[in-house]
């Protein structure tokens, strides 16, 4: 890297946590807004109930756990860019890391809040810790989601810390600035023995990260996996949420990055490459989970077993068949067929399949949660309600969540370096001699 | 003085109506072994005499009904008898109550009796609820499980935590 | 003469009410030593007309308080058997469990569903109310034990504890519960007696319900508000452990009897959850059954 490039990013950094500007003041107030709008919603709902929702006996769960299901589902995208990649030794990861992490902790600080939104009696939250059973795969789901969030953010501060330094270290803050950067800088000044201890701690934690990652994303699955309905029952639901969780996780983290790169202008660090190469990886998990997709129906289709057979009628011709289609051309055809095109190496191509990833999975969570709703095993009772068309207040707090996610994202590239400055130019706190450039895990674990 | 002492005559035969039942049969229940059978054997007998060809049902009192277990004529010596329900569970007290009915003659249709015998077989004893995934109490390789899981994990967190104070303190 | 014979007509009268007085006592004690256990324990819970629970040597109210109502009655365990031949779908216990249990119209907690496996199979009326099974789906995934197994079979929900979370509902493949999506509106009788999990009521917004076996009235040897209302005596109930199940026109069967000899099954037994409700093929009816269901 040459001095110029270095230069470049600790400048380019501080730009971007400088003054806001109009775009940034236009979209905190617009998405302010849609928060607000889903706040009003949420109240209304807390008067008449989950009445206040298209929820019904039979659609006993609706957009709310759809929400919840997708959030979790892009929150893989930090562990696989910064523990994955970490332990795979490529370096490429550097620039782009601290944000797929970020997007991990603010996916999930959206997907906790929606289940609550789901809850009867969300005033009776703590009952889950007072009375909890470790045998329902809530409690699971709890417990693996608290461990993930605390893990990311703990994954998100760590190697942040000689960023923080640098800020500390730069003259010219505002006073908050000085007094936030200066406290969790942790007295960082690059000696051989912090240096130790950062590389361990980093180290340790892109080792943990993953099992954890992996379980919040299989016992979510579980959630359906342990019932008995059809289309839920499934042995391979909780790979399949892995998988798709992959997908959908890398798709944001080039959406994001894209934006990202337009609005603070990195175009300079993060150059198309990086972006290639996370198309890449894109197109390897969604062809991986269209395997999945195809084994998820293949076996009822050719069985025509009596529970799963109404089920896959409904989402091939049926009720059902808009969404399923859509999610697949959307969210596998598409977007598939335009990365292993010319068009897969254009910066525009490769943020329109992130975009129809994005949306094509959001359907696919509706799809395994609601067809099922609507085949269950006896039939419904004379006069039974059996249709589910979510209502404002569902689709204002879904907006709400995704205005959120982004809301925290703006924010918090405005207080924190989006790129790892330390990472990308490494002159600014130089690796003490005698130190390996990028320690293998192992070894920094055990040195 | 007729109608005076024909309306006494009239009053004085309705309270013995009342107590009517002391003219109707007796029955008697004991338990007995016919055959090497155990047998429930019902005696008929009106002021002392055995009554002969009474139709008598038998019954078992469960908490719902009357469950009947079996149907007996009387012989000259006006018993009869059914088996022994040997393999019906008892009551709470671990007896069988059982009720004798008698159906036929009509005239002595409303009168029963009831007694209770040690049953031959008790209702299953109630376990505790074992550890089960249904119960309140998990199974204990569940709860290990995720204890041991979860110790891992945030024992990884803590050593991450204590290395940010090493950074904090000089390193 | 006259105050005689008036005195004489005194007497007699008075001997002939104790008379009759004394029948009818005569009467009520064989009718109450051939019917219902007295059950064991300090108070005597008896039922007033008006569903108040209360003992019946002082009068006083007897309210199970959520935590009481977690103990089984000892020494039972519920169990019902539905007869198909003789269910002609009158819906009569859906009606008086309604009433019961003041269950809004927007759902029913017994079902009378019609049924047809497949094209050339009797299509026949299937009341289904919970199973309260053995292996209870609902419950393993409960996250706060709001609803859970007695020792008695039954399986209640506490509505005190229940956080509203519907997972019980996706776990059920029976389709059992029903959700308080709205304020519930709880007739002023409903809200006269203290909420118990044996019948609950009064509702509380935001928790599940179901049918619950009335457990209150089956310990006190009173049929439960279906079974004893079924005017074809299709719904038989009784305690597993004394082996016999009875209906409302007082039929009484020996449980493993009446299973054995008319083939007596469970619903979906394949799923493993282990239901508390058998049913009898609906074989040789009296009556005409439903109309085919058509392809729909």
């Amino acid at each position: 890297m040459s001095d110029a490039k270095s230069n470049n990013v600790e400048r380019d950094m501080l730009a971007t946590l400088g003054p806001p500007g109009f775009a940034h003041k236009f979209l905190v107030i617009a998405l302010g807004l849609v928060v607000a709008w889903a706040l009003v919603a949420y109240i209304h709902q807390l008067r008449i109930g989950l009445a206040a929702t298209a929820m019904s006996d039979y659609f006993s769960w609706g957009v709310y756990i759809v929400n919840f299901v997708f959030f979790i589902g892009i929150s893989m995208a930090g562990s696989l860019i910064s523990a994955m990649l970490r332990l795979s030794n490529a370096h490429w990861r550097h620039p782009i890391s601290r944000l797929a992490e970020a997007i991990t902790v603010f996916a999930l600080l959206v997907a906790g809040p929606m289940v609550i939104i789901d809850m009867g009696r969300p005033d009776r939250f703590l009952h889950v810790i007072r009375y909890g059973r470790l045998q329902s795969p809530i409690l699971w789901d709890m417990l693996s989601l608290t461990s993930y969030l605390a893990g990311s953010f703990l994954y998100l501060y760590v190697p942040m810390i000689p960023d923080l330094a640098i800020l500390r270290d730069t003259p010219g803050l505002s006073r908050w600035r000085q007094k936030l950067y200066g406290t969790l800088a942790m007295r960082w000044t690059g000696t051989p023995n912090q240096y130790r201890n950062l590389d361990r701690a980093v180290s340790v934690m892109a080792i943990v990260i993953l099992p954890v990652a992996v379980s919040i994303h299989t016992v979510t699955a579980w959630l359906f996996g342990m019932t008995l309905r059809p289309g839920w029952h499934s042995t391979i639901i909780g790979p399949d949420f892995v998988i798709g969780a992959l997908y959908s996780g890398v798709a944001a983290v080039i959406t994001a990055i894209v934006l990202f790169r337009y609005f603070l202008r990195l175009q300079a660090h993060i150059p198309v490459d990086h972006l290639r190469k996370l198309a890449k990886l894109m197109l390897v998990f969604g062809l991986a989970y269209a395997y999945f997709v195809v084994n998820e129906h293949v076996g009822a289709a050719y069985t025509g077993e009596s529970v799963e057979r109404p089920l896959l009628e409904k989402m091939i011709s049926g009720h059902y068949a808009i969404q399923f289609w859509a999610m697949i051309f959307v969210g596998l055809v598409l977007p598939l067929l335009m990365l292993v095109t010319p068009l897969g190496r254009t910066i525009s191509g490769i943020s329109l399949a992130a975009l129809l990833v994005n949306i094509g999975m959001w359907l696919k969570r509706y799809i395994i949660v609601v067809p099922t709703l609507a085949s269950p095993f006896m039939p419904p009772r004379e006069g039974a309600h059996l249709a589910y068309v979510p209502t404002w207040v569902e689709w204002s707090i879904t907006a709400g969540g995704f205005a959120a996610f982004l809301l925290m994202f703006i924010l918090f590239s405005k207080v924190f370096p989006i790129i790892s400055i330390w990472e990308v130019d490494q002159t600014q706190w130089p690796r003490p001699a005698g130190m390996p450039a990028i320690p293998s895990a192992a070894a920094a674990v055990l040195a | 003085m007729k109608l005076v002492l024909f309306i006494t005559w009239v009053l004085l035969l309705w309270p013995w109506a009342a107590f009517a039942q002391t003219t109707q049969p007796a029955i008697s229940l004991t338990t007995d072994i016919e055959d090497g059978k155990k047998m429930v054997q019902a005696s008929v007998s009106l002021n002392g005499k055995p009554i002969e060809n009474v139709i008598l049902q038998y019954f078992v009192q469960r908490t719902f009904g009357n469950l009947p277990i079996g149907q007996d004529t009387t012989l000259d010596d006006g018993t009869s008898a059914v088996a022994f329900p040997s393999d019906l569970p008892g009551a709470s007290d671990g007896k069988l109550h059982l009720i004798v009915r008698i159906k036929a003659p009509a005239q002595y249709s409303a009168v029963s009796t009831s007694a209770a015998f040690p049953a031959d077989v008790q209702p299953a004893p109630v376990a505790e609820f074992p550890r089960a995934l249904w119960a309140p109490h998990a199974p204990l390789a569940l709860t290990v499980s995720i204890f041991v899981i979860l110790a891992g994990v945030w024992l990884s967190y803590f050593f991450v935590f204590s290395r940010i104070l090493a950074i904090r303190k000089g390193g | 003469m006259d105050s005689n014979r008036r005195q004489f007509l005194r007497y007699s009268l008075t001997v002939l009410g104790a008379a009759a007085a004394g029948e009818v006592a005569c009467r009520c004690v064989r009718a109450a030593a051939a019917s219902n256990e007295v059950p064991s324990g300090a108070a005597m819970p008896a039922l007033t007309p008006d569903h108040q629970v209360v003992d019946a040597r002082t009068g006083a109210a007897i309210s199970t308080s959520p935590d009481s109502a977690r103990q089984g009655v000892p020494g039972r365990r519920w169990i019902m058997v539905i007869d198909l031949a003789k269910c002609d779908g009158c819906g009569k216990c859906i009606s008086a469990c309604s009433k019961m249990h003041f269950v809004p119209p927007d759902r029913q907690w017994i079902k009378v569903l019609r049924m047809q496996e497949s094209e050339k199979t009797a299509p026949y009326f299937f009341p289904q109310p919970c199973y309260q099974c053995d292996n209870p789906p609902c419950t393993k995934v409960c996250p706060v034990d709001a609803t859970f197994k007695r020792s008695d079979g039954v399986v209640l929900i506490d509505n005190e504890r229940c956080i509203g979370c519907r997972f019980c509902m996706a776990a059920c493949p029976y389709g059992a519960r029903s959700f308080n999506w709205g304020t519930p509106h709880d007739p002023p009788q409903a809200l006269e007696k203290g909420y118990s999990p044996e019948y609950g009521y009064p509702r509380r917004i935001g928790t599940v319900e179901k049918c619950d076996f009335c457990p209150d009235m089956a310990e006190m040897g009173m049929f439960p508000a279906c079974v004893g209302i079924c005017p074809m005596g299709a719904m038989y109930y009784g305690d597993e452990n004394e082996d016999a199940v009875t209906n409302a026109q007082g039929e009484t069967q020996r449980l493993s009897q009446l299973l054995m000899d008319r083939s007596g099954y469970r619903q979906m037994e394949e799923l493993g959850t282990k239901p508390r409700v058998y049913y009898l093929p609906p074989k040789n009816r009296m009556f005409a059954p439903p109309s085919p269901l058509t392809k729909d």
